[in-house]
């Protein structure tokens, strides 16, 4: 950690004395289990920035903050923020020319739950890219251990899958009954880049597609169909199921949806040119319709 | 002071739930947070009362001012409208174990919904609703109560019931006479306590709630809460708005956690014919919250809505409600705002630009 921090400090300085206006990384929070995005514009307040064991909250969303429009931005991003960056430059909401990255080698990090007990980041122990490989600088060890095998880190997935209908019905019903739809979820995904949500207007409060009273088909509505628009974007940063004050495991929508992307179109999760469409753009007349009528179960 | 054994806890809960809904922590996965006795009941729900954990997740405000409520039905008949208020129905809500931080939240709600115009749907909930309160003799680190001159172990009043959970009781006296009661009517569940347990629970009590409005070494504390509000012109335009704003989600987790907040917006659900108006919590942090129906919107920026969120419950709400703060340091906003935006954090940076 002291190892980034250092060369994350270094970096900052250099970038800021080069013509960046802006350097955003990370800096501890008031207790040893925090830490929060920093946003950096003077050579004296370089000395704040701090890479500790909780720093998981991906940065790249911050990039499509309207106050940052045209600003020459310098931004740290660990393995799985830089996904999310590439899937922001595939659909054109951030202008690579602007925006100068350098990659964190992730050790993986932790997480605290409520009661103060920490362990592993879950999304780490399923991350298969904690080193954004592709990029020119990248600091900290780059030989990190991969935590879970590609294979085992849908077993919440499939864990799932093996119930009955009635069975996971409920199972969904009880986790989303907790929503308070403050909608942090949507709010801290960094590829949720619409302006004005279809589902819920411009806020949580609107009569737009879906109605604010709490109720569970409301709340089911919101989950569902923010999971259907992330089909081929999501990357699996966990930032959704991390914020969630309710702990509702949104992951594990997202990660079903994967899997059935990955096992039914052999899509990638994140195409390295824009020459791949996502599976929402892309047609074949041969694509597999598991859910239809007389369509075929496999690809 | 009476005795309850804790082995004859759910007994009691069962006896008085013939009279009260009863709402009371539960540990359910990782968290801890109210639901109903008589969901603990059943056993392939995995619910477990919990009464050590301090805090739970979500503020029980949600009890006197729920999330969302309906409360007019309407109906078009031909040419005829008709409207049908809806009533409330059923026992009284019990809310067991809450803790002293989160029942003085419910006088700063009365303060807003009991003045007149009262609020009749805040009133029927608040008249039907007892309250038992937890006595706090150890804080955790996200606790800040006494910064608001909130007794963590408990006043005499306020309450319906306070108890202390002491080894194997819970040790109860009454708050208000429908606690006394409570007390009476279930007698046979309680024993009397022994004079040297009393004395010592109310010693440590008494100590715990003036320990720690001293105690300058406790990084939550270090900023008086009146400090926005006698230097609100030079904190109003200082420059750290833009700074939390930078961060800021503009998600309402905060608003929403919170005990006392209390912003809310009527909404209809309509059909064709026939329809339900309903109110639900709204959020300042949220882009809409202040927009007209012409369009414009006095806050749209970010900055503007987290100052508006601070200073109300700083600065405006005790220049309307003799000074009252509208903030109990329950620690919720510390605990859970993804990018560490806290009241406290607030305090600090607003001591930066009086001390620059």
């Amino acid at each position: 950690m002291e190892i980034i921090t250092n060369a994350m400090r270094q970096l900052a300085r250099e970038g800021l004395e080069n013509g960046l206006d802006i350097i955003i990384g990370w800096k501890d929070g008031r207790f040893e289990w925090q830490s929060k995005p920093a946003f950096i514009t003077e050579i004296n307040d370089i000395e704040s920035l701090n890479f500790n064991n909780y720093s998981l909250k991906n940065l790249s969303g911050y990039l499509l903050k309207k106050e940052l429009k045209d600003k020459k931005i310098g931004i740290f991003l660990k393995g799985c923020d830089y996904k999310a960056y590439k899937q922001l430059v595939n659909y054109n909401q951030v202008d690579p020319e602007n925006i100068q990255i350098w990659g964190i080698a992730c050790p993986g990090l932790k997480e605290r739950d409520f009661h103060g007990n920490t362990s592993n980041a879950e999304r780490c122990q399923r991350c298969q890219e904690p080193v954004p490989e592709e990029l020119e600088t990248i600091i900290g060890k780059k030989e990190v251990a991969i935590q879970n095998s590609p294979e085992d880190k849908y077993q919440d997935v499939k864990k799932l899958e093996s119930l009955a209908t009635d069975e996971r019905f409920d199972y969904w019903k009880d986790q989303i009954s907790d929503c308070i739809r403050c909608y942090a979820c949507r709010n801290t995904c960094p590829l949720c880049e619409c302006t004005t949500c279809m589902i819920a207007g411009g806020d949580s409060n609107s009569d737009d597609w879906i109605d604010s009273a709490k109720e569970f088909s409301q709340d089911f509505f919101f989950h569902s169909i923010r999971a259907f628009h992330q089909a081929g974007r999501c990357v699996d940063c966990g930032e959704c199921e991390e914020v969630c004050p309710v702990d509702i495991p949104i992951s594990k929508i997202n990660n079903k949806i994967r899997h059935d992307i990955e096992n039914l179109y052999e899509m990638p999760e994140v195409a390295d040119d824009d020459s791949v469409m996502g599976p929402l753009l892309d047609f074949r007349e041969d694509d597999p319709e598991p859910g239809s009528k007389g369509g075929k179960e496999n690809a | 002071m009476l005795k309850l054994d804790k082995n004859k806890l759910q007994d009691f809960l069962k006896a008085i739930e013939e009279e009260y809904q009863i709402q009371l922590p539960v540990k359910k996965a990782d968290q801890t947070d109210f639901c109903n006795f008589e969901d603990t009941l059943k056993p392939n729900k995995g619910l477990e009362i919990d009464l050590n954990t301090r805090l739970s997740v979500k503020s029980p405000k949600s009890y006197l001012f729920p999330r969302s409520e309906s409360y007019l039905e309407f109906k078009k008949d031909n040419e005829r409208l008709d409207f049908k208020l809806k009533e409330l129905t059923g026992k009284a809500n019990l809310i067991f174990g809450i803790r002293n931080c989160d029942q003085e939240s419910f006088k700063i709600l009365d303060k807003v919904f009991l003045q007149e115009p009262v609020d009749q749907l805040y009133k029927r909930r608040r008249n039907s609703t007892i309250t038992v309160v937890a006595r706090c003799l150890e804080q955790s680190e996200t606790c800040f109560c006494q910064l608001f001159e909130i007794e963590p172990a408990g006043s005499e009043t306020g309450a319906d019931l306070y108890y202390y959970n002491y080894n194997d009781g819970l040790y109860f006296t009454a708050g208000s006479d429908q606690g006394e009661l409570i007390l009476s009517d279930y007698s046979q569940y309680f024993k009397s306590v022994e004079p040297e347990i009393e004395k010592k629970l109310n010693q440590e009590a008494n100590q715990f709630n003036g320990k720690i409005t001293a105690d300058s070494d406790n990084p939550l504390m270090q900023n008086k809460p009146e400090l926005l509000y006698d230097n609100k012109e030079a904190i109003f335009n200082s420059d750290i708005w833009q700074e939390l704003a930078n961060r800021c989600l503009e998600c309402g987790i905060c608003t929403y956690l919170c005990p006392t907040c209390h912003c809310y917006d009527i909404q209809d659900y309509s059909a064709d014919q026939s329809g339900e108006r309903y109110r639900c919590w709204d959020s300042c942090l949220f882009s809409n919250f202040t927009e007209m129906a012409h369009g414009d919107n006095p806050r749209e920026e970010t900055y503007q809505r987290l100052r508006q969120r601070f200073f109300h419950k700083l600065v405006y709400f005790p220049e309307e409600q003799e000074e009252s703060l509208a903030c109990v340091g329950c620690g919720r906003c510390l605990g859970s705002c993804p990018v560490n935006i806290d009241i406290t954090e607030v305090l600090a940076l607003a001591g930066g630009v009086i001390n620059d």
